[in-house]
């Protein structure tokens, strides 16, 4: 099947029912796009075209919490820990995927689902549909705020966990959630990672790893300080 | 000739010394008896519904005076300001049904009708018809009842005669002029008075305001067609007089029902509206529609009434070989087909004239209509132009599999548009289907016979190559994972991504797509996180050459031995399922984690270490 048909039919069928949101797509799926002033939601499928078909990669739903990448993606871009484009659509903070493949499964594995007539894309749009009902509404209705984020970073310390769940970036948005959530220890976990990473630094300045560390930690706390300067100064 | 010349003028005397008792004769010799029209007949045109004439008097029998009468009987009626070049709907050079017919005050009379029944209560009609019409119609006595059909002025229903009138009007004395835009006048042979229809106003940048139900039919200068004055976009140009052009500029919805008025124009069936004048048919494009849809108990119903009248009635009736003949293979169509070409008939009614001069057309059509898509898009049936196009006739010879790759080669972001101007003859078509079948042939044929195909069959070519590289990826990546060193990844908990985008962190650089690359969670000697990927390229074979990109962006940067590793960012806004990075991630490439896996004959050959990959570039 044709990758732009594909789409065209998840399009057709599922705007009006999502008419809430926005739908957009590209070469690697679709989704449907909502933002407010605190989150960004979006929700969506992931695809592939290969020469003569495409594959079904899973489903995914995705929340940006606006006001901590708005901090963060200046200065991870700046000195290059993420990539220029979060600065025009800023990383999503924590996602779920799903990969559930429909109707025939024969043959399947990390590439994904074939999908081969009108019939399979009839499947996946009712699985997508499941989907939305039985995991994306409560994964955006439990992710409202901030807190219950700064709830599970406190309960799940172990830094493999908290990689797999806000990313590589961890640290960098652990710390500047507690700057938002007005964590009381803030301050002082910024301090011990900043006397780190400039201890690190300056041991081996060739180091272009803890250059880069060092350099970031430095500017995020002036920011995140000058974050706490102006908040103050509003009150 | 001579002979029937008298034959001719004893009848004419004949019918007035009936009817009147009384003939202006101005006899000279026998073979040359002058018969004048008398001039009474203009001064009590009641008398006219008597004659009940189905043929017209010739203009040579007229009197002079009946002659300056007639023509001050033409001065007074209003007549439409039409367009000649945009004659018909149907697009149609000859005339057909009454048009056909030279309307003359002995030969056509008015007949004034109320609509009865659910309906029609809410319509009067004024028709100007011949007489033969009338009669066939059981139309001739006040108080008879017939059903009616009328297509040109969208009516149909019971209708009830409430008065019958002379016709006045002689189009023979009708001046032929047509100015160079195609402008004449027309007398009105409809005019229907609708209460109560949902109307909105038009606003036009000439300053023209057209008040119409949304069905009415105009002729959009953007799209080159008639179409539903509803469907027009904001600042979609219409045809004014002149040959000039306006914009639609506003439509505000009236809310309260209006009277409109429906009027069916002579011969051009169009007339220009508004001040300036705004080109529009005579017709409500719902007219066939309406039928098909909310009125319609069935759709059998619904042919067996067009077969009768409408839109289609000249196809379908016995007018001439051809049309027959289509008339015939049309009811052949099961219903849900024949909906079908009645909508495509509506949407370009020059369809109708191509099938009925060539009924094998009707092949092609129904097989187009298992290929929605390549329909939607190169919107063949609406390109026909003349009869001689072959377009169609060409289809029947081409296979549905082509016609699949035809309607996704014409989607095709790259280089559809270009196609779709190529294929502009019948020809066209056919050198499509040599070059896909023999996509090698691209340069000779290019070169030689069809220069314009040139730029498109190359492209054509290398992606036929291309596309046979990306099934031998798939195949591949689906084989990885039994395979060293991709098993071992597996093992050690790397997630096994595909067709992943990456850049370097770095302004102006290219970026490049990773066939396969596995990704895992990893940790330096100071206990930072990193991601960690290895990248492995796919080739069909072990000569295919890497990208420009890849040579520039992976293979050379590791050329220099100092190099540990590369920092890539994700450009892929979803990198695909169990995905452990994001677009916009940092990962790494260490100088140890490229591979390159290439096949033989379409089978997995051999999987190319960093160290293999550089020797042998």
């Amino acid at each position: 099947m044709h990758y732009d048909t594909l789409i065209d039919q998840f399009k057709s069928t599922l705007e009006t029912t999502f008419d809430a949101y926005q739908f957009d797509s590209d070469a690697s799926g679709f989704g449907f796009k909502q933002q407010d002033t605190s989150r960004r939601l979006e929700f969506g499928g992931s695809f592939a075209e290969y020469g003569s078909y495409c594959v079904f990669r899973g489903w995914y739903a995705d929340i940006c919490f606006i006001e901590l990448e708005k901090v963060l993606a200046p200065v991870l871009v700046k000195n290059h820990l993420l990539g220029d484009n979060v600065l025009k659509n800023y990383q999503a903070t924590i996602s779920i995927q799903i990969q559930k493949y429909v109707g025939h499964d024969a043959n399947q594995d990390n590439l994904g689902m074939e999908i081969r007539s009108a019939a399979d894309v009839e499947l996946l749009i009712s699985s997508f549909q499941e989907f939305y009902k039985a995991h994306i509404l409560p994964f955006f209705e439990y992710w409202h705020s901030l807190t219950p984020l700064m709830d599970f970073v406190l309960a799940n310390p172990e830094p493999k966990v908290l990689m797999e769940t806000i990313g590589m970036i961890f640290p960098f948005r652990r710390i500047a959630l507690m700057k938002l959530t007005n964590h009381p220890e803030y301050k002082t976990t910024m301090e011990a990672l900043y006397s780190e990473w400039k201890s690190d630094y300056e041991e081996d300045p060739e180091d272009s790893v803890s250059k880069q560390y060092y350099l970031i930690i430095e500017e995020l706390r002036a920011v995140l300080n000058d974050l706490e300067y102006t908040s103050l100064q509003d009150k | 000739m001579r002979v029937l010349d008298s034959i001719w003028r004893f009848i004419i005397s004949c019918i007035l010394l009936i009817q009147f008792g009384w003939i202006h004769a101005q006899p000279s010799s026998d073979s040359d008896i002058i018969l004048g029209v008398p001039a009474t007949y203009f001064e009590n045109p009641n008398k006219l519904l008597d004659v009940e004439s189905d043929e017209p008097i010739p203009l040579q029998f007229y009197s002079d005076e009946a002659l300056k009468l007639q023509l001050e009987w033409n001065a007074s009626e209003d007549l439409l300001r039409t367009n000649a070049h945009f004659r018909d709907l149907s697009g149609l050079d000859r005339y057909f049904g009454i048009d056909s017919l030279e309307i003359t005050p002995f030969t056509w009379s008015w007949v004034y009708l109320k609509g009865l029944g659910t309906d029609a209560e809410n319509i009067r009609l004024k028709l100007r018809r011949p007489n033969s019409w009338i009669r066939e119609k059981g139309l001739h006595n006040i108080g008879q009842q017939s059903l009616l059909h009328l297509s040109d002025i969208g009516i149909d229903g019971t209708f009830e005669v409430i008065d019958r009138m002379p016709n006045t009007f002689d189009t023979r004395l009708l001046s032929t002029h047509v100015e160079a835009d195609g402008s004449r006048f027309q007398p009105i042979i409809s005019l229907a008075t609708i209460d109560k229809k949902t109307v909105a106003t038009y606003k036009f940048s000439n300053g023209d305001q057209v008040e119409a139900t949304e069905g009415h039919v105009i002729w959009s200068e953007s799209q080159k067609k008639w179409v539903a004055i509803g469907a027009l976009e904001l600042h979609e140009q219409v045809r004014t007089a002149q040959s000039e052009t306006a914009e639609l500029i506003e439509v505000l919805p009236i809310s309260e029902p209006q009277t409109v008025y429906s009027i069916e124009v002579y011969r051009d069936h169009n007339y220009y509206v508004g001040e300036a004048g705004i080109l529009v048919y005579n017709t409500c494009i719902g007219v066939v529609l309406r039928r098909l849809y909310p009125d319609a108990t069935t759709f059998k119903s619904v042919t067996k009434r067009l077969t009768k009248s409408g839109a289609i009635k000249r196809f379908l009736t016995p007018d001439g070989k051809g049309h027959s003949e289509f008339g015939k293979r049309f009811m052949t169509l099961s219903l849900k087909q024949q909906e079908k070409l009645v909508k495509d008939i509506v949407s370009n009614p020059k369809l109708v004239h191509a099938l009925a001069d060539n009924p094998k057309l009707l092949k092609s059509w129904k097989k187009l209509g298992k290929h929605a898509d390549l329909r939607k898009n190169t919107r063949f049936l609406d390109d026909i132009k003349d009869l001689d196009d072959v377009v169609l006739d060409v289809l029947n010879d081409v296979d549905d599999d082509l016609l699949r790759l035809l309607s996704k080669d014409l989607k095709s972001v790259r280089n559809g548009k270009e196609l779709k101007g190529l294929l502009k003859t019948a020809d066209d078509v056919e050198v499509y289907g040599l070059l896909k079948k023999e996509a090698e042939l691209a340069f000779e044929i290019s070169r030689e016979q069809y220069p314009i195909w040139a730029k498109w069959s190359r492209t054509n070519f290398f992606k036929t190559i291309t596309k046979k590289g990306k099934d031998f990826e798939a195949k591949v990546t689906r084989l990885l994972r039994n395979r060293t060193p991709f098993k071992e990844l597996y093992e050690e908990g790397f997630v096994h991504l595909t067709q992943i985008s990456i850049k370097r962190a770095k302004v102006g650089v290219k970026r490049i797509v990773a066939d396969d690359l596995f990704v895992k969670a990893d940790v330096d000697s100071k206990g930072r996180s990193f991601w960690r990927a290895v990248i492995n390229d796919t080739k069909l074979n072990k000569t295919s050459p890497w990208t420009k990109n890849q040579k520039s962006e992976l293979l050379k940067m590791f050329a220099d031995p100092r190099v540990k590793f590369i920092v890539y960012t994700v450009r892929t806004r979803r990198p695909g399922i169990n995905s452990p990075i994001k677009q916009g991630d940092v990962i790494r490439i260490y100088r140890k984690d490229i591979y390159k896996t290439f096949g033989k004959g379409g089978k997995l050959e051999k999987t190319m270490n960093i160290g293999e990959i550089l020797d042998d570039l």
